[in-house]
């Protein structure tokens, strides 16, 4: 058992250390996913914790789910309910899923994040809170379909987490001093992914039913805050920082 | 600009050291609320700052805007006396060219202008390394809270954890080693439009490691 927990230690630097020298989101994303798997994870996700009160939509740094999980999620609005981000937003250590109590018959929205998780795999998880400045949290969490962690792996967990999600906002910033304003927002992300698939503003207007008004101020908006000149340039670094995916 | 005050050169900084200890009064003890910190007289003073600390100051105009504290980590410095357990899985660094980085702090009404070439913050970044180059340093170690990890990510550092992360007075602490090179000012001085040198020298400075090895 003991070289057992001899070897988390090890995985834990061993990914860090290989982390730090990757260049791209791609890399990072990938290494991340095997470098998990032996911990009992098939999926990871780092993002902002949404604000339940200021009704805040999840940005999403990094989406290592599988199955498009987040997609669904998001789709749903289940940040709104699910237990997990709830317990993000008063816990200052990490914890497993488990951890964040929530009961079925008053809040049955929570049960249903649950049973979507479970539906793709996602059995039991693991989320490390992480507290910026005035008040702000993001959330690295990981799920999977594991036993029991013991208390040496969650602090490697951890560890890794906190690089991992350090590691995500440098390469999503890009040398840019705030890498919370380059999150595209779902609108944003939208627009720009029928832009990328080809579609004129009017043609995707017609698609996602809003005016082209709005589309062409959508992408003007993402080309701003990933720092583009144009709609083509915008483009090429959302799918970089991996906010769209073609 | 920046400024590296050393034992040898001290004399020429009194009045703005005793500034620089008012104010990390003010930032350490009454903003951030750290405990256990020695206070004597409005002034926050540890066990650490002692002959051999070497200090950078940001003075603009005569007052002191921000600055840091280095020490050798082959004297007694705060991850080896205080923290040694957040190094518990790579062990404590020391070697001459290896210096522990402290006390960051810009004060408060200088903290919004950030990415400008007149940032403290990247002032005393940029001057921080500068002054490791200086040094032949090719390397630091901090210990700060969880959530720094990702700023100095997004400076361009290049970091390394020593141990697990740990709590202390209900914050996460985490210890890394970061490397000291040119690519790394590079990025830093990019990161804020920072094109030249910061650094300012008064009276004698020798190296700080050869002058307290």
């Amino acid at each position: 058992m003991s070289a057992k927990l001899a070897d988390y230690t090890q995985l834990a630097f061993d990914l860090i250390d290989e982390l730090e020298r990757f260049q791209s989101p791609e890399q990072v994303i990938g290494r991340l996913s095997t470098g998990l798997a032996p911990f009992g994870f098939c999926g990871f996700l780092i993002s902002t914790t949404p604000d339940l009160r200021a009704a805040s939509e999840r940005q999403t740094f990094f989406d290592g789910w599988p199955s498009q999980f987040n997609d669904h999620y998001i789709e749903n609005e289940y940040y709104k309910d699910d237990p997990v981000v709830a317990m993000c937003l008063r816990s200052a250590d990490p914890f497993e899923w488990t951890e964040a109590p929530y009961d079925p018959h008053t809040n049955p929205r929570a049960r249903e994040v649950m049973e979507a998780a479970k539906s793709v795999g996602l059995h039991n998880g693991f989320a490390v809170p992480i507290y910026r400045q005035r008040g702000m949290i993001d959330t690295v969490t990981m799920g999977g379909d594991y036993g029991v962690l013991d208390p040496r792996a969650k602090r490697a967990i951890h560890l890794i987490a906190l690089y991992a999600h350090s590691k995500a906002l440098a390469l999503v910033s890009a040398g840019h001093p705030d890498p919370y304003k380059r999150i595209l927002s779902k609108g944003e992300r939208e627009a720009l992914a029928w832009s990328a698939a080809g579609k004129t503003t009017w043609e995707i207007s017609v698609i996602l039913g809003v005016s082209e008004a709005a589309i062409a101020k959508r992408i003007k908006i993402a080309a701003r805050k990933l720092g583009s000149v144009n709609k083509t340039q915008a483009v090429v670094e959302a799918i970089r920082t991996r906010q769209i995916q073609l | 600009m920046i400024h590296i005050v050393t034992a040898e050169n001290r004399h020429l900084y009194e009045k703005e050291m005793l500034d620089h200890h008012r104010i990390r009064y003010e930032i350490y003890v009454r903003e951030n609320n750290w405990k256990n910190l020695k206070v004597e007289d409005g002034r926050e003073c540890d066990q650490f700052d002692t002959e051999d600390a070497v200090y950078i100051l940001a003075i603009e105009d005569g007052r002191v805007v921000g600055g840091s504290r280095f020490m050798p980590t082959i004297k007694p410095h705060l991850l080896s006396e205080v923290f040694p357990s957040l190094a518990d899985v790579r062990g404590v660094p020391r070697s001459p060219d290896i210096f522990e980085w402290t006390r960051l702090f810009s004060v408060a009404d200088k903290r919004q202008r950030r990415g400008d070439a007149d940032s403290v913050t990247g002032q005393v970044l940029c001057g921080g390394l500068e002054f490791l180059l200086g040094e032949e340093a090719t390397a630091f170690t901090i210990v700060t809270e969880a959530y720094w990890l990702a700023r100095t990510h997004t400076w361009g550092w290049k970091l390394s954890p020593l141990g697990m992360p740990a709590l202390v007075d209900g914050q996460w602490l985490v210890a890394s080693v970061i490397t000291a090179d040119f690519e790394t000012l590079q990025a830093t001085r990019r990161r804020y439009n920072i094109d030249s040198s910061v650094i300012v020298r008064h009276g004698i400075t020798r190296p700080a490691v050869r002058h307290v090895a």
